[in-house]
Formats: C-alpha cells, sequence, structure tokens
C-alpha cells in the first residue's frame, strides 16, 4: 500500500511516532546451536567458539556463544525476517519494513547498522527485544524524492533481563519505479487533492 | 582446514596502530545466495527475487543486512583470539554486493587504547568488491586481553 507524496504529513509522522516503543517481541525458542551454525556456514566461519561445544566449554564463556555477527532479533523474536504470513508470524508487531511508520513507499533497504555487544549470548538463553523509533526523516534518493528514511534503537534483554547487545538501525523506504511515475499521473490529471 | 589458530590469544600489547588485518575473499554464486537466505533468515525478496528487485529500481538481488554484518563479524572474531571480545560494531551500506561479485573483507587498526579497565582496539573496516568498488565501510572496537594485567 502506498500513498501520494502530497498526502503525506512529516511533521504529524514526526510528532507520532519518534520514541514510540513499536515491539516487546519475545523469542519463539531459545538460543539453539544449529541457527548458529546455518549463520556460520553463511559466511565460512569455522571458529570452535561458535560450533563446537566440546571445545567452547574450554574457552572463555564456558560454552557455545552467538558470534557477534549474528543479528540477536532472530532469537529474540519469532525467527524469520519480515514478519510473514508464510512464515506463521505475527506481521502486526513490527508491520514489515517500515515498523509501522506510515510511508508513501514500501519498499525496504537497509542503510546503516551500529552494533553495541554488552554481554555473551549463550545456547539455551531466552532473549527478548524492545524496539523503539528514534528518527524519521526525508532525504530523497535517486530512485525516489519521497523516500523516508527510519532510526530505530533496539535493546536486546537475556532470561535475567541483562542488556546482552543495542542495535541502531537506519532502514530507507521508498517507492518502486512505477510507483515514483504514477505522482505524474496524478499531476496531470488534476494536481494536489484538496 | 582452517589456517586460523583459534585457540591462541591476540594480546593488546601486541597490536600497533596501522596492524593490517588482510581478512578474507569470497565468490557470491548461486549456492552463496541460498546461504544468505537460510543463514541471515532474511526472506525480503529483493534478496532472492530477481524479478522483484528488478521491479523495484535494483540492477538485480544483493546480499543482506545479515550476511554483511556475519562477513566483517568473521572478520573480527577470525583475529580477535580466544578471549577477545568484539564491543562495537558499526558499518554503512553504500554499495551493492550482487550475484557473480568477488566479495573482500579487510580491516586496519586506528587507535589502541584503555578505557576504565577495557584494553581496547579500535579498526576500520571495509567490504569491497570487484563489480563496484566499497560497497560497506565500517569501524568497530574490539576489546583484547592483557599480557600483564595491572
Amino acid at each position: 500500500m502506498t500513498m501520494h507524496p502530497d498526502d503525506y504529513d512529516l511533521d504529524a509522522i514526526k510528532e507520532e511516532w519518534i520514541g514510540k516503543l513499536i515491539s516487546e517481541a519475545r523469542g519463539r525458542y531459545p538460543v539453539e546451536f544449529d541457527p548458529i551454525r546455518r549463520h556460520c556456514h553463511m559466511v565460512g566461519d569455522l571458529n570452535p567458539a561458535f560450533l563446537d561445544p566440546e571445545i567452547a566449554a574450554q574457552g572463555p564463556h564456558g560454552g557455545v556463544i552467538v558470534p557477534p555477527s549474528m543479528l540477536p532479533t532472530y532469537f529474540a523474536a519469532d525467527g524469520p525476517w519480515p514478519p510473514t504470513a508464510a512464515a506463521g508470524t505475527d506481521a502486526e508487531t513490527t508491520a514489515v519494513f517500515s515498523f509501522g511508520v506510515p510511508t508513501p513507499g514500501d519498499r525496504g533497504i537497509n542503510m546503516e547498522v551500529a552494533w553495541e555487544y554488552l554481554e555473551p549470548i549463550r545456547v539455551g538463553d531466552t532473549l527478548r527485544l524492545e524496539l523503539r523509533i528514534a528518527d524519521v526523516f526525508n532525504k530523497p534518493i535517486s530512485l525516489d524524492p519521497s523516500a523516508i528514511w527510519i532510526v530505530t534503537e533496539t535493546a536486546f534483554f537475556n532470561q535475567h533481563d541483562t542488556v546482552v547487545a543495542r542495535w541502531r538501525n537506519t532502514m530507507l523506504i521508498h517507492r518502486s519505479p512505477e510507483q515514483v511515475a504514477s505522482d505524474a499521473q496524478r499531476n496531470v490529471s488534476g494536481g494536489k487533492q484538496p | 582446514m582452517s589456517a586460523i589458530n583459534y585457540a591462541q590469544e591476540r594480546y593488546w600489547e601486541d597490536v600497533s596502530v596501522g596492524d593490517e588485518l588482510p581478512g578474507f575473499s569470497k565468490t557470491l554464486n548461486w549456492t552463496e545466495m541460498v546461504l544468505q537466505v537460510s543463514g541471515s533468515q532474511d526472506w525480503n525478496l529483493v534478496h532472492h527475487d530477481s524479478d522483484f528487485a528488478q521491479e523495484s529500481g535494483m540492477p538485480g538481488i544483493f546480499y543482506n543486512t545479515g550476511w554483511t554484518t556475519g562477513m566483517l563479524g568473521r572478520l573480527l572474531t577470525d583475529w580477535a583470539g580466544r578471549s577477545g571480545w568484539v564491543e562495537k560494531l558499526s558499518f554503512q551500506m553504500r554499495g551493492m554486493n550482487s550475484a557473480g561479485a568477488t566479495v573482500r573483507v579487510h580491516a586496519t587498526v586506528t587507535d589502541k587504547r584503555m578505557e576504565d579497565d577495557r584494553a581496547l582496539v579500535d579498526l576500520n573496516i571495509l567490504m569491497e568488491n570487484d563489480q563496484v568498488g566499497v560497497t560497506t565501510p565500517g569501524k568497530a572496537t574490539v576489546r583484547l586481553p592483557r599480557k600483564n594485567p595491572a
């Protein structure tokens, strides 16, 4: 679902959404070995701290931990992202790319990521997250002059309510070329709506 | 077999500003494309559906944030040794890593410092490919053990 940029009130969106708690998702499963293995094999990581329970037990963390490079969102929510009916996950809590923030476009690209890793996340831990909107702004891109950028801040907690990681993320929401072209059609056919 | 000795420590005292992390390369064939979806569980169509990606205005599918984070994280943990801990990792996605590209990640030590009792090393990290050059510049901070902690 997209909207014409002339109908978009960015000031009102900022007023309503910045600082808003969007999600308090909780992991469907505890932290497990096999998703960690799949993550490691995705990038050719053979580190036994992440893959070998016997060797990891003798290491500084006393067992297998989640690699810092593995997004803990996987274990702190329903698994696959974005939430989708195909995965049986709840699309209401995060409303796909825009986290529920209304935007002219419906296509998402991740632009900037900042992680702080505070505590080890171990196999068997249970995670939850709190995700808030930190900023919403318009910054045109060549593809879409009405692209909207959404900054989120997420804290991850373990079963002891200890913050184990923090994540600041900047997502760009844009329209397809076909959707952008429809602006001109509306301008030609009648201009801005009252 | 990996050439990396994961049991070895990397001590803060042995690191110098200007040290280079040689990193590693990966060629993005179809198997890698499948692995990035499987390993990240990112089901966004722009990462595996060429038609959707092109209809969205992209040249084609491109590799996702989970994969990018994984590549840069591996770069750091391969280097940090047995007790090293990645405290911070940040990066910007300025270009796409697409099917067929050969991607290289590497890094340079830019500073080393003590903060409270933590022996820290700051790095500039870089992902680049043979299709578009630098795609992902970033920064990281790694905490390392000391040989003779105070």
